[in-house]
């Protein structure tokens, strides 16, 4: 009997054991370098939607982020002194509360900047990041990201109500030519993406500085199947040119049903950022020729040249890793980010010395002067306030099967910012 | 039930058979869960601290689906809907209103309650798959009104709205290891009004109606009342449940809210066993567990060549699939009857009856 119950106790003293320390064992996504002669570790955070809704675009860039610091040997050297990285890279699967779990496992582990590579997630770290002083830098854009501008958050793209705003304006200037006024139907999103266009200053712009007929703008359901009924409304309204906010499924979903419908090749159509690609060209097929698209990089196969060092590099480590100089448009995404990521930490290695603070690179990243980073024309830096780094886009056209650059680079119209002054921080 | 007692434990009173901690054993046990529960974060790093506020807030709005699914027998697909009204409310009273967030978490919690009755009145008229759709409706309708005009304007819509954090006095809540303790206390209490209201007569009543509504109607149980006063606890548990998850998060977004969340509110009650307390708990625990395990694992698996990619996009949706299933199958009263079967047969070790 007394065997009995000690085995009961033993047992459950056991089972409690390793309950309590299978807590502890379960190991993060990290990838470490080999012991060299470094002068110490820094810590980046990366949470992505490596899996789950966001996948599509995000895997991509979860590859390119992992294929950047590969690139780099895990490392990063600044005044001749070389620093080992691990860099975590955790799946959110599309989950606001994995995002945040993931944030706080990389503030646990210490890390001196993090980023998220959605806008929902970036929302909801914005406070965190506040809360731990560490440095946020989303992948995406919304208003309440940055009204008013903190220390702690930050964003790497043009705004998509600017985007919308300068794609419009290069089409009317340049492409546009009907006697009558200019009409033109806004197809937004039903998301927080699609409707981060929908505000009052981006219709003022439109209706009085570049004097367009704005139809009633025509929201569409997340899980959209059919544009039909959208673009028969549009139509009949006589849309000149359709902008749509929304992904590269839906595009191609809009260009096919355009084109069924024949609002197409008499109305143009154009897209935000991440839609015009070959994986947008096989979705729409034949429908995809004369539609329009936006990407804020130097993404064109003519960019890959010796004169632009950074976008080499890119499609250098595009061929290593993944076999192919042009294997998807997203991954300049996740490249990028890290390429940001190091330059926030050299920058702060540089001013404190190491080790660096989530809090000091923070103070840096405010303070960012602009940098020839080559991935653009320009990154206008973080200072006086604005925090999105850049504001310029290329307009692309699908030209016999392939992405072709039509425009130079276009800046969010002065007078629109002039609207919207917090979209630079003013 | 007896046997799940220790050998030579009799029940000699009403009173000791309704009891819901029976022996000196389970008292002890109880305590030491108590002062381990609330020892957590000394030994949790911020990560699995956070993991744990969240899940009990979780365990919270799961044991409001076990009073209208596991007790009343009726579908709900719209707890996490309404959390956001408990969230929501909490903000705006706080921030627009000038409650104090201890005015506010009972005020939310009532406030939810009654709107989850109004949701619950189809439930008179309709059953199964027709119940879970009108409840799948509170899911959407909730959300689309958050984010959309006029309320938008109340509720930040897409960017939502941030939760300043509570204060007693001098004390102000503003760090996980400070809320981790009301969490705590909340999931403890909550647990106990959840067992305490399952062996009153609203409980078995619920069990009644569950188990045959019109069997109850005969015996003169007011079914309409009880099946509207099983979605008034459940809004009751997720206003609360809402309520603690705002200052925890800061800042709520409609996203914190999806509709996938109310599904696997309900799938954590199928795992852990729709019919008891300690099995919504377990439920929680299981499937919370088993997400972080597929976000560790799951870009892991990227890296076999051919199937890795693919496979890993859909790893968490296949693995949370299977384990549905494979309840289902195997084990349709969850881990709550693994539970008593084990304790069962530990007891009577080393007899097999």
């Amino acid at each position: 009997m007394r065997g009995i119950r000690f085995r009961k106790w033993g047992a459950l003293v056991v089972t409690a054991g390793f309950l309590a320390c299978s807590m502890f064992m379960v190991p993060g996504i990290q990838t470490n370098v080999k012991a060299e002669d470094v002068e110490g570790e820094i810590v980046i955070g990366y949470d992505v939607g490596m899996t789950g809704p966001y996948s599509a675009t995000c895997f991509v860039m979860a590859q390119a982020a992992e294929d950047y610091w590969k690139q780099h040997d895990y490392k990063l050297a600044v005044d001749g002194k070389t620093y080992k990285v691990k860099f975590l890279l955790v799946d959110n699967k599309g989950d606001v509360s994995l995002s945040v779990s993931n944030f706080n496992r990389f503030v646990g582990d210490g890390a001196a900047i993090v980023r998220t590579e959605w806008t929902p997630g970036g929302v909801n770290l914005m406070p965190l990041a506040e809360k731990a002083r560490v440095p946020v830098i989303v992948g995406g854009f919304t208003k309440g990201l940055f009204v008013p501008p903190t220390k702690y958050t930050y964003l790497a793209q043009p705004s998509y109500p600017g985007i919308l705003c300068a794609s419009v304006k290069w089409y009317k200037e340049n492409v546009w030519k009907g006697p009558e006024k200019m009409k033109l139907g806004l197809l937004l999103w039903d998301s927080a993406f699609g409707r981060s266009s929908h505000i009052d200053e981006v219709y003022a712009y439109l209706k009085e500085d570049l004097n367009i007929d704005v139809l009633p703008t025509v929201f569409f359901p997340v899980k959209v199947q059919d544009f039909t009924p959208h673009l028969m409304r549009l139509k009949g309204q006589g849309a000149d040119l359709i902008f749509m906010q929304a992904l590269a499924s839906q595009y191609a979903m809009l260009a096919k049903d355009a084109r069924r419908l024949n609002v197409t090749p008499k109305t143009d159509l154009m897209s935000t950022l991440w839609c015009l690609s070959d994986k947008y060209i096989e979705l729409a097929g034949a429908a995809s020729e004369g539609t329009y698209g936006i990407w804020a990089w130097n993404v064109g196969v003519s960019d890959d040249n010796p004169s632009n060092p950074v976008v080499k590099k890119l499609r250098d480590c595009m061929e290593q890793y993944r076999g192919n100089r042009y294997y998807d448009v997203n991954y300049f995404q996740g490249w990028m980010g890290q390429y940001i990521n190091q330059h926030a930490l050299e920058m702060a290695i540089k001013k404190y010395g190491f080790p660096v603070t989530g809090e000091q690179v923070a103070e840096c990243l405010s303070n960012m002067p602009p940098w020839d980073w080559g991935l653009t024309k320009s990154f206008s830096g973080y200072s006086g306030g604005d925090r999105l780094g850049w504001h310029e886009i290329k307009v692309f056209q699908v030209k016999n099967d392939k992405v072709v650059g039509v425009s130079d680079w276009v800046p969010e119209p002065a007078e629109f910012l002039k609207r919207a002054p917090w979209i630079i921080g003013k | 039930m007896n046997i799940c007692l220790p050998c030579g434990v009799y029940n000699t009173k009403y009173a000791k058979d309704m009891a819901i901690v029976r022996t000196r054993s389970h008292w002890l046990l109880l305590l030491a869960g108590i002062v381990l529960s609330l020892g957590v974060p000394v030994f949790l790093n911020l990560h699995w601290l956070s993991w744990v506020i969240e899940t009990c807030i979780i365990i919270i709005a799961v044991l409001g689906l076990y009073f209208v699914t596991g007790l009343c027998g009726q579908i709900s697909l719209g707890q996490a809907g309404f959390m956001a009204i408990g969230s929501y409310s909490t903000a705006i009273l706080i921030g627009q209103a000038g409650f104090s967030y201890w005015l506010a978490l009972p005020t939310s919690a009532l406030i939810t309650g009654c709107i989850a009755v109004t949701f619950g009145l189809p439930s008179l008229r309709v059953k199964g798959f027709y119940l879970a759709m009108a409840t799948l409706a509170s899911q959407f309708l909730i959300l689309w009104l958050i984010t959309h005009p006029p309320l938008h304007h109340l509720t930040g819509g897409d960017n939502g709205l941030t939760t300043p954090a509570p204060e007693i006095g001098n004390i102000v809540f503003n760090s996980y290891e400070s809320w981790f303790f009301v969490v705590m206390v909340f999931m403890w209490l909550m647990i106990y009004f959840a067992k305490n209201i399952a062996r009153t007569r609203v409980g078995r009543a619920f069990v009644a109606v569950r188990d045959s509504d019109l069997a109850a109607e005969v015996l003169g149980i007011n079914v309409f009342r009880c099946k509207l006063l099983s979605f008034f606890i459940a809004g009751l548990f997720a206003g609360i449940a809402g309520s603690l998850f705002a200052p925890y998060i800061t800042r709520i977004a409609p996203e914190n809210f999806s509709l996938e969340k109310s599904i696997w509110y309900l799938g954590m009650l199928v795992v852990g066993g729709s019919g008891s307390v300690v099995g919504a708990v377990f439920g929680v625990v299981f499937i919370r567990l088993l997400q972080q395990i597929t976000v560790i694992l799951g870009p892991s698996i990227t890296h076999i060549p051919i199937v890795g990619p693919p496979l890993a996009n859909y790893l968490g949706g296949i693995v949370f699939g299977m384990v549905i299933i494979i309840f289902l199958i195997f084990e349709p009263r969850g881990l709550n009857h693994r539970w008593q079967t084990f304790k069962t047969s530990y007891r009577l070790h080393p007899f097999s009856y």
